[in-house]
C-alpha cells in the first residue's frame, strides 16, 4: 500500500466529466403513491381564510378618527372651550361615580356573552 | 403545444377539471427529475424523497397558476427549486468527509474502478460546501446537462451571469478539492 496523491486523481479530476456523470437517483417503490396521499389531503383541506381586509381597515379608520379628535381637542381654541364649558359643571355625587366602574364591567361583559357562547362556532 | 398533444397539460385540465388522479400521471412522469434534483443538493436519499414530495405538493397547489409562458418542466423545476432551497436552508449542508482513499491503484481492476468512484463521489459531495450563489448554477448546470439557456431560465438570471457563477464555482470547488489533495494543479487545465 502507498500513498500516490495526485496519480489516481488526475484520472478523475476533469470536473466537468466528474459532475455531468453524476447519478441519476431513482425514486423508492411506493412514492407515487406517498406523493399522491399527500396531494389527496392537501386537496381535501379547507382553503385558508382569507384575510379580513374589510374589519382591517374599519379599524384602522376608527383609530385614525380617534387620534384626530384627540389632536383637534388638544390643540383648537373651539375645543378649549369646549373644556371650559366642562370645568363648569359640577361632578357627579359620589354615589354615581362608585357605579361607574361596575357598569363598564357589567357592560363589557354582556357584549363578551352576546358575542361569544362556548361550543358557539368562533366570529367570523 | 396543446393540451391534447402534451400529456401534462392534458392532465393539468382534468385536475383542474377536477379529476385529483389525473396528478398521478404527473407524478409519474417528473419524480425521477424531481428526486434526482433533490439529491443532487442535499446526498441523502429519504431526504431527496421528502423534499420532491414537498415539491409536488406545492406545484399542485400552483396549477391553476401555469399559463404556458415557459415548458411545464422549466415551470416544475422552479417550483421544486424553490422549494428545495427553503429545505436546504434548513439542513445545513453536512461537513463532507475526505476521507481519502490512499490505496496504490495503479494497476486497473475493480479496485482502481472503487477508488474512482469514492473519490468522484467525494467530489459532488464538496459541491454541497459552496455558498448558494454557486452551488446552485453547478447543480442545474450539470443537472440540465450542461444547458445554459435552461439553466439561466430555472435560476431567472441572465445567461452571462450564470457562466460567470459557473466558472467562479469552479474555481472555489477546484481550490477546495487542492486543498484537500483531491484534485492536482493539472485538473485547472481541464476546465471550459
Amino acid at each position: 500500500l502507498a500513498t500516490p496523491p495526485h496519480k489516481e486523481i488526475d484520472k478523475v479530476n476533469d470536473l466537468d466529466r466528474v459532475l455531468a456523470e453524476d447519478d441519476r437517483l431513482v425514486p423508492s417503490a411506493g412514492f407515487t403513491s406517498r406523493v399522491m396521499d399527500t396531494v389527496t389531503a392537501a386537496a381535501t383541506e379547507p382553503p385558508p381564510l382569507p384575510f379580513p381586509w374589510g374589519r382591517f381597515i374599519g379599524v384602522v379608520l376608527a383609530c385614525a378618527a380617534w387620534a384626530a379628535s384627540g389632536v383637534w381637542l388638544a390643540t383648537t381654541p373651539t375645543a378649549s372651550a369646549v373644556w371650559s364649558a366642562f370645568a363648569g359643571i359640577d361632578p357627579l355625587p359620589p354615589q354615581v361615580q362608585d357605579l361607574g366602574v361596575p357598569v363598564a364591567v357589567s357592560a363589557v361583559v354582556t357584549i363578551i356573552m352576546v358575542r361569544w357562547r362556548p361550543g358557539r362556532a368562533p366570529m367570523p | 403545444m396543446t393540451e391534447a398533444e402534451d400529456p401534462d397539460l392534458a392532465d393539468r385540465r382534468r385536475v383542474l377539471d377536477g379529476d385529483l388522479n389525473a396528478f398521478t400521471g404527473i407524478v409519474q412522469r417528473w419524480q425521477g427529475r424531481l428526486v434526482t434534483l433533490a439529491w443532487r443538493f442535499c446526498r441523502d436519499r429519504a431526504l431527496a424523497e421528502d423534499m420532491a414530495q414537498d415539491a409536488f405538493v406545492k406545484a399542485f397547489r400552483a396549477l391553476p397558476t401555469f399559463r404556458g409562458d415557459a415548458a411545464f418542466s422549466t415551470w416544475l423545476t422552479s417550483i421544486a427549486l424553490n422549494s428545495y432551497r427553503s429545505a436546504i436552508r434548513a439542513h445545513d449542508p453536512r461537513p463532507t468527509a475526505l476521507t481519502l482513499l490512499t490505496l496504490d491503484t495503479g494497476e486497473p481492476g475493480p479496485l482502481a474502478s472503487l477508488v474512482r468512484q469514492e473519490r468522484a463521489s467525494l467530489v459532488r459531495e464538496m459541491v454541497m460546501t459552496l455558498p448558494p450563489r454557486y452551488r446552485e448554477p453547478i447543480v442545474l448546470y450539470y443537472f440540465n446537462e450542461q444547458d445554459l439557456a435552461t439553466t439561466a431560465a430555472l435560476l431567472g438570471l441572465p445567461e452571462g451571469t450564470v457562466k460567470a457563477r459557473l466558472h467562479r464555482g469552479r474555481e472555489f470547488l477546484r481550490r477546495r478539492l487542492a486543498a484537500a489533495k483531491l484534485v492536482g494543479d493539472a485538473a485547472s487545465q481541464g476546465d471550459r
